[in-house]
């Protein structure tokens, strides 16, 4: 190849590079950088000071009880919808997996709108519940109900092609050798598992913790009680309160940066397990 | 005329006989992959399951091993009705074609796996485990190597190792799906020698299922030969070669050549041979000689012309084409003839074995 | 005969490994608790208008702009993405530069962070007043971005990168490279490679980043209530007005907009699905 040919793809190559990292640049770092620049906007004291204010507080308290029961609950059926889907066969299979699906496609705000149709003060259940002095929605418990159905997939997503890679073999010769059921989970197909299960525990809460459009929704936006930090940061930001609203934001934004690298170091490790579960 | 071996009158031999199987039938939608399959076999037999792909030897072996489940039959094996215990009651050791050992666990451990999964009332101590463990790596010839992991091992190695944890829990049957199929030759002689005498030490009644003749014939002391979900003809090697009882065992075992004709008084005239028919009755039939039990001639017989000669080794091999287009293999002592490539010869059947169509 | 009749088995369904009842039966409960439930009453309820009442709900004049404004921005958001997301597939697959690892990690950051917070950032960022790009786009070339559509395709390309990216890059690099060497050695130059060798490959992939775009673009909504600026028939999004319908008390024009999307995602999955069972058959 000749000199000047072997020049204008280097060109063209960098200009393709540089051309994605300007992309990458001005719509995903600046934004992000914009988040801890306004965070320290009005200087340290500020920053402090608005993340141990008492709303604050109590959103951070109630993101973290959310992510607690959503997240857990969530595993527990992912775990399940995998093993019933890996090591079995049935009918049916492909429409479950699509229905468990399902939650991903849905808008946030249609997901919150749902449970308000079901428990709401016109909903189905909701005059009967607040008879019985059950609240839902504008409770924490609305916006628990709405976190599980937004993460809903994700623990059984990264489960369900990973187990099934992996086949029955060598639960089979676990009981073979004489091992009940749960010891065969146990001590066979939960070890591995582990790297899948944990990323998928992983996405689960940061979307847990991170869901707005749906929260908003069934939240009654009650300050110091039903607040997630995400809704902190919307009252504080319509208040004006521009660095305090960027204060509690960059907690989050924190929170989705330990998230990216434990992503990143799970990844570096064990790739070919968690490739197989991308590769759908 | 199929026929299965059916249980033996003789109240003596039915006590010594301790695995019954009788008409096993597994379907999996419209085919049944097992149709029918029955056959006995002493304690302490080494017993193999062969035939070609989709006979159903894999289907019984886990049907066996408590792994899948069978539509109809029974099974009864050292007096108890096996089909109703759990595969954890049954304690048969499974040996998987691809070993399934628990990758994240070492040797030692999953050689350890079935004792450390026992109930507190029966399982040994630590101590005892860990003995138990040592002895039978040494038993597979593994010793030192409890540490590493399987993905470590060579596929030899974790073979053993497989078959070292099937053993540990002190199985009353030993069953192997294709053991050796994913070994390079050298490593399946070597561990088909290993496995006969480990059989003739333990004496524990093992099954294996296997596709391939030459290993069955070597190693077990019953072939079933299947077919179709069912069993030809379950019997000693020199039997199956001496006396098959059908047609289709008669042209799998040996590589028999297959002719196709008639029964006329008592004579067998088809594809250019004729031979005498023994006892098969009047009409179509099929012919099968062993590529040993030709014998050339120089006027009568078979005309075939030779389209290869192999003269290498023990033997003469000749490959043949009858007039009417059938190829067949011809095996000859070494220094029979002198026989070279185009030429016409003429083959007598030494033995021929007839079936009616 | 009484060894024979020892032992008959009895049929049995094809399980062997136990827990099947258990999980299954928690999985399906779980997903009719959580999903299916909800799901029906949000289908079921538009229909208390009746048919025709369904059709005005959606009709309405703020309605109908807001649905046409929240295709429209995602389709605009989608295809922009579908453009620079396999530049940079192709950029971190092929080639070697520093920051690559870097680049890569940056492409997942819209999956992970809150959508408020990016929100927030993206209305800051591109404000005509004080903003770092707004600021600057307004005096050089008297542009506002934030507070009208234009803003809310920032944020819903914002939100959609990492779809296309992701999808493309494990088929890229899969990729057998003898497939363009071998196009090579026949007298391909490297653009007729790429059209007729590598991007058929790609093809179905690319489109499912596509639709996943779109399809999470519709319904987004915390990365742009913020910079929308939320104007009723200029840049109010479809999730907006269910909100305000639900503020109202009125469920059933809520559920209709909502039954709307819902029917809209759903096409865009079994676009998905076809696609990838199209792909299945190559």
């Amino acid at each position: 190849m000749s000199m000047a040919i072997r020049i204008a793809g280097a060109l063209f190559r960098s200009s393709l590079v540089l051309t994605g990292v300007a992309f990458v640049t001005l719509i995903v770092l600046l934004p992000l950088a914009t988040v801890f620049d306004e965070a320290f906007r009005k200087g340290t004291d500020y920053f402090l000071e608005a993340i141990a204010e008492p709303d604050a507080v109590a959103s951070i308290r109630l993101t973290l009880i959310v992510a607690a029961i959503a997240v857990p609950l969530n595993v527990i059926f992912g775990v399940a919808a995998a093993w019933a889907i890996a090591k079995f066969e049935f009918r049916g299979k492909g429409l479950l997996i699509a229905l468990i699906d399902l939650p991903f496609s849905v808008s946030p705000v249609v997901a919150g709108l749902i449970y308000v149709l079901l428990y709401g003060a016109h909903g189905w259940f909701g005059p009967e519940l607040q008879e019985m002095g059950i609240k839902v929605i504008f409770t924490v418990t609305g916006i628990v109900l709405a976190t599980i159905f937004v993460t809903f997939p994700f623990v059984a997503r990264e489960l369900i092609p990973l187990m099934q890679e992996q086949g029955t073999q060598e639960e089979e010769a676990a009981i073979t050798l004489g091992a009940s059921g749960w010891r065969t989970f146990f001590s066979v197909t939960l070890p591995n598992i582990k790297w899948g299960l944990l990323y998928g525990v992983l996405l689960c809460n940061a979307r847990a913790m991170g869901e707005f459009g749906a929260v908003s929704v069934v939240s009654g936006h009650i300050r110091g009680l039903t607040n997630t930090m995400p809704l902190h940061v919307e009252i504080l930001y319509n208040d004006y309160d521009i660095a305090g609203a960027f204060a509690v934001a960059s907690l989050l934004a924190g929170l989705a940066l330990v998230t990216l690298i434990a992503k990143f170091a799970l990844e570096w490790r064990y790739g070919d397990e968690l490739a197989a579960a991308r590769r759908r | 005329m199929a026929t299965n071996s059916p249980p033996p009158e003789d109240a003596d031999a039915r006590q010594r006989m301790t695995l019954t199987i009788d008409g096993i039938t597994r379907r999996f939608g419209a085919t049944a992959a097992l149709n029918g399959a029955s056959l006995s076999a002493p304690e302490g037999a080494f017993l193999a399951l062969l035939g070609p792909s989709g006979s159903g030897k894999t289907t019984l072996l886990r049907i066996l091993g408590g792994l899948d489940a069978a539509d109809e039959g029974s099974v009864v094996f050292a007096g108890e009705n096996w089909l109703s215990l759990t595969p954890q009651q049954r304690r048969a050791g499974f040996v998987f074609q691809n070993y399934a050992l628990f990758r994240h666990m070492t040797v030692a451990k999953n050689v350890a796996f079935g004792l450390n999964v026992r109930s507190w009332r029966t399982r040994p101590s630590r101590a005892e485990i860990s003995r138990r463990v040592e002895e039978l790596l040494s038993l597979v010839q593994l010793e030192g190597l409890g540490g590493r992991y399987p993905s470590q091992l060579s596929g030899g190695q974790r073979q053993r190792v497989a078959l070292a944890r099937a053993l540990a829990i002190e199985p009353r049957l030993l069953l192997l799906d294709e053991p050796f199929g994913a070994l390079d030759a050298k490593v399946r002689k070597d561990l088909r020698r290993w496995l006969r005498d480990l059989h003739s030490r333990t004496g524990v009644t093992t099954i294996f299922v296997t596709h391939d003749q030459e290993e069955a014939l070597d190693l077990a002391d019953i072939v079933a030969v299947m077919n179709k979900g069912r069993i030809e003809q379950a019997a000693s090697p020199r039997v199956l070669f001496d006396s098959p009882e059908t047609a289709f065992v008669a042209e799998f075992i040996g590589g028999a050549a297959r002719f196709e004709g008639d029964v006329q008084a008592g004579e067998f005239r088809g594809g250019g041979l004729s031979v005498r028919a023994g006892s098969v009755a009047y009409g179509r039939a099929a012919a099968f000689v062993r590529p040993h039990d030709w014998d050339l001639t120089v006027d009568r017989g078979l005309a075939v012309q030779v389209i290869n000669v192999l003269d290498a080794g023990p033997h003469v091999r000749l490959d043949c084409r009858t007039d009417e287009g059938l190829l067949l293999d011809v095996v000859l002592p070494p220094g029979a003839a002198e026989v070279s490539r185009g030429q016409s010869v003429r083959l007598t059947a030494r033995t021929a074995r007839v079936f009616s169509a | 005969m009484t060894a024979l009749t020892l032992g008959r088995a009895r049929p049995r369904r094809h399980t062997v490994l136990p827990g099947f009842g258990l999980t299954m039966g928690f999985t399906l409960f779980y997903l009719s608790l959580v999903v299916l439930v909800p799901l029906i009453a949000l289908i079921v309820r538009p229909w208390e208008l009746g048919w025709d009442g369904f059709v005005k709900a959606i009709s309405e004049p703020q309605v109908w702009a807001s649905l046409k404004l929240s295709f429209a921005t995602a389709l605009i958001a989608a295809a922009i993405n579908a453009v620079f997301g396999l530049l940079l597939a192709w950029v971190l697959v092929r080639y070697r530069f520093p920051g690559r690892r870097l680049l890569d990690a940056a492409v997942d950051l819209p999956f992970a962070l809150p959508t408020a917070v990016a929100g927030i950032a993206l209305a800051t960022l591109y404000s005509p007043r004080l903003g770092w790009l707004g600021e600057p786009l307004r005096e050089w070339f008297g542009v506002t971005i934030a507070f009208n559509p234009a803003g809310i395709v920032i944020a819903l390309i914002f939100i959609g990168l990492p779809f296309v990216v992701r999808s493309v890059q494990p088929v890229l690099e899969d990729l057998e490279r003898d497939q363009e060497e071998a196009a090579a050695t026949l007298g391909a130059k490297s653009h007729q490679t790429f059209f007729r060798v590598i991007m058929p490959g790609l093809l179905p992939a690319w489109f499912t980043g596509f639709a996943l775009a779109f399809a999470r673009a519709v319904g987004e909504y915390g990365s742009v209530i913020f910079i929308a600026g939320n104007k009723p028939m200029v840049s109010e999004i479809a999730p907006l007005k269910i909100i305000q319908k639900l503020e109202a008390y009125d469920y059933a024009g809520a559920s209709a907009i909502g039954v709307t999307m819902l029917g809209a995602s759903f096409v865009i999955l079994l676009t998905i699905n076809l696609a990838q069972r199209w792909v299945a058959r190559q």
